[in-house]
């Protein structure tokens, strides 16, 4: 079990074009930890992910697994396991050799290979497939064989490359419990590279969220923290509107009144909304974003509304357990997270209440404005 | 296929499917006639494409597996006599018009009763002379008598006599002359050896091909890898460059081929001029289009596999030899097969390159039998009908390897 250590890395695939892919990455990941890097499409999470395996080399900047310095280590010898999105698993060798492989080009006794073949069979549940070849097994099986061939290993730390994107929706919750209970029972350290940002906030104790590289930006690693910090304290637009599903809503707005725990801002309807946010390092009259997690919204006569939004229903989708409302405000797209039986439909205007302690602000830059308070819907 | 079709699918087929019967059989038609040919009397090239019983032979086909034929050579102008000697015994004198040449010869005496026993199967041999002493015309046989003793001796006995060039023995039988059996006269045994070691020259075309099919496998397969998954400059050039460089067929630099493999055995005798050696190293060279074909096929199989084996711990060759190979069978037995094809059936490279007799490869030593004034045709047909069957016989073992699905299940998606 060991650290990583990630130390101003950086990622360039072709030096003529001065495109950097990873730029400025400094993660420092203990021991046991659960790691998840999130980030959209083309933002270099996987890249960062086989960068930490070897399958790519470092541009610039250090990689330490367990103390030592890793760039230009081999991957064998790295002491890492690493799952593939795609699972590769060997298609000509059935699940016993697929696990073995590894073990053999060791050259380690057979007992030693078969007893460890057994014990990762027995946590997955293999034991009955082990004399089958890859192609007669299901999605869910071959996955868990992959993760088998890296359990073998007894590798320090585990890499899954979006190991449960192929799955379907079912198979996937289900897969997500196997693999925080794997977590527990082997209290090994595991990267997770995903784009579900479920996956993300279920799974991981630290969630490290990547943007794509804007040329003139610093770093691309956006911000690195607990789940639940990146929900309530996310350090700019992008992490607050890549965390929460549905994703949060931004509308336009201007500084009118700031202070200590909170201010106030004036919507383009001229609406004024109070923010528990603390904003004193811009004068009033700046232009800034409110953001509001559509969860956060209440109907206008629920005790914690005190700002009211009004917008043009859309779509309304109701799922049974909730109901989710699509509106045009201000003409912005608006999502609200209502009750099952709202009884809204398209075209309607619906009113719903703001609570000022579930306020975010964004300055001109998308950089966020420190809350002082944390909200839950009652 | 469950598409909804219009009604006259049906026709439609049935003509693609007459079409395609009737273009196999335009195809097989020179092959029958091959065929034919070596099975046909004599050394034509036009006669039935079935041979009849009457036109056909096994002779050619003798002589090409080195099975020495016999013929009979009707000894023409020879009258068949058969003298009573005095003492109960029978001679048999054959001269021409009864009087003695360089051609007659006797027969040592046998009794009547000891012919009996003579079969047809089994024949006796009995010794004779050349150049016998003159028997009065009064103590032959009546052509009655004569004509029994001809049929009861029919093929069933061989007089040998001591050749006159002091080789060997030459020998004569007695059979039918027409069709009804009622005249009767000498035929000579002509051994006639095979010309040519058909079978040396088949083995070797085995060996060669199987020799330089493999190698090609070799060098093409390593060659591929490092086009489809190692990085280096100037890849794409090399690639082309290499294919367009081979589009100028081999037959253009045969005299520089003669002249490099006279060098080269020169200092390394067994890979010279005459040498298989040389000839294999001669074919090594093709392999362009080959590499091309098994780079194809490497870049349709998913790189995480061997990413997969890296991070396992295998090196680049370790992930070759146990990963990229075993999924690749089906792609390396149709480079084995193109190869072997390829191999078997070159002429120009291989008539120059070798000189001996007893090295030539059977579709160069076949050429042989194309006397300029005189095409032996029939000889020349078995010889090529035997060079199909080592592809026939490959073809049908790699059949089992050029399997389909032999990466599913690996990767997903």
């Amino acid at each position: 079990m060991a650290d990583v250590v990630l130390n101003k890395v950086r990622k360039n695939y072709n030096p003529s074009l001065m495109k950097d892919t990873l730029r400025n990455i400094n993660l420092n990941i203990k021991d046991g930890e659960f790691i998840v890097f999130v980030g959209p499409s083309g933002c270099g999470k996987s890249t960062l992910l086989r960068m930490i395996a070897g399958l790519e080399d470092i541009t610039n900047g250090e990689l330490m697994i367990g103390g030592q310095y890793m760039n230009d280590v081999p991957p064998v010898d790295r002491n890492i396991g690493m799952v593939f999105q795609s699972y590769a698993l060997y298609p000509h060798m059935n699940v016993r050799e697929n696990m073995a492989f590894g073990l053999k080009l060791k050259k380690m006794d057979p007992e030693t290979i078969n007893k460890r073949v057994n014990h990762a069979a027995d946590i997955l549940g293999l034991v009955p497939l082990l004399d089958r070849k890859p192609k007669a097994l299901s999605g869910g099986q071959r996955q868990r064989v992959a993760i088998g061939r890296c359990i073998v290993q007894q590798p320090s730390v585990f890499l899954f490359d979006e190991p449960l994107s192929n799955l379907d929706a079912a198979l996937r919750v289900k897969m997500r419990i196997e693999i925080a209970k794997l977590h527990q029972e082997l209290q090994a350290t595991i990267i997770y590279v995903t784009h579900d940002q479920i996956e993300a906030m279920t799974l991981a104790d630290k969630i490290c969220v990547l943007s794509p590289l804007r040329d003139d930006a610093e770093s691309n690693l956006e911000q690195y923290g607990a789940p639940l910090e990146l929900y309530h304290n996310p350090r700019n637009k992008f992490v607050a509107g890549f965390i929460g599903s549905p994703k949060m809503n931004f509308l336009d707005c201007v500084l009118v009144e700031v202070g200590e725990k909170q201010c106030k801002v004036k919507l383009n309807s001229g609406e004024i909304i109070t923010a528990c946010v603390d904003a004193r390092r811009s004068p009033v009259g700046t232009k800034v974003q409110l953001g509001i997690r559509p969860e956060h919204l209440v109907p206008i006569d629920h005790p914690d509304a005190m700002g009211r939004i009004q917008g043009e229903v859309m779509v309304a989708e109701h799922l049974g357990a909730e109901s989710f409302v699509y509106m045009n405000v201000d003409n912005k797209d608006f999502t609200v997270q209502a009750a099952a039986e709202l009884p809204v439909d398209t075209g309607d205007t619906l009113v719903v209440g703001v609570p000022p302690q579930a306020c975010y602000l964004f300055d001109e830059n998308d950089i966020a404005y420190p809350r002082t308070t944390t909200y839950n819907r009652s | 296929m469950a598409i909804v079709q219009s009604k006259n699918i049906v026709y439609r087929k049935a003509g693609a499917h007459a079409f395609m019967i009737a273009f196999l059989a335009l195809i097989m038609f020179p092959l029958l006639m091959v065929v034919a040919i070596s099975f046909r009397v004599g050394n034509y090239s036009v006669g039935d494409l079935i041979p009849t019983p009457a036109n056909s032979t096994l002779d050619h086909w003798k002589l090409a597996l080195g099975i020495s034929l016999t013929q009979m050579s009707r000894q023409s102008g020879a009258d068949l006599h058969f003298v009573d000697d005095g003492n109960g015994k029978v001679i048999i004198y054959a001269s021409e018009n009864g009087k003695g040449s360089f051609s007659a010869f006797s027969s040592s005496a046998f009794t009547p009763s000891e012919a009996a026993k003579f079969s047809a199967k089994n024949p006796t041999v009995t010794n004779g002379q050349y150049n016998p002493e003159e028997y009065d015309a009064s103590r032959f046989k009546s052509n009655s008598e004569a004509l029994d003793l001809s049929k009861q001796l029919a093929k069933k006995l061989v007089i040998e006599i001591p050749s006159t060039s002091g080789q060997g023995k030459d020998r004569y039988i007695i059979d039918s002359v027409n069709r009804d059996g009622t005249q009767f006269g000498v035929y000579k045994e002509l051994t006639i050896k095979p010309p040519f070691p058909v079978l040396t020259w088949l083995w070797n075309s085995i060996k060669v091909s199987l020799i330089t099919a493999f190698l090609i496998i070799c060098l093409s397969t390593t060659s591929a890898y490092a086009f489809a998954r190692l990085r280096f400059k100037g890849k794409g050039f090399i690639l082309n460059s290499m294919l367009i460089f081979q589009m100028f067929p081999s037959v253009l630099a045969l005299v520089a081929i003669y002249a490099l493999f006279d060098k080269i055995g020169q200092y390394v005798p067994w890979l010279g001029l005459n040498t298989h050696g040389g000839l294999i190293l001669s074919y090594m060279g093709g392999i362009a289009l080959h590499i091309w074909t098994v780079k194809g096929y490497f870049e349709t199989i998913d790189g995480s596999l061997e990413e997969a084996a890296a991070i396992d711990g295998a090196t680049p060759w370790q992930a070759f030899y146990m990963i990229l190979l075993p999924l690749s069978v089906p792609i390396l037995a149709v480079v084995f097969i193109l190869a072997f094809i390829g191999t078997i059936t070159e002429v120009p490279v291989a008539s120059v390159l070798l000189m001996d007799v007893d090295k030539l490869t059977l579709a160069v030593g076949s050429q042989q039998y194309l006397y300029p004034q005189n095409y032996l045709w029939g000889d020349f047909a078995a010889a090529a009908v035997m060079s199909g069957l080592p592809i026939t016989i490959v073809f049908l073992a790699a059949q089992r390897y050029l399997v389909g699905g032999l990466t599913a299940g690996g990767v997903k998606g």
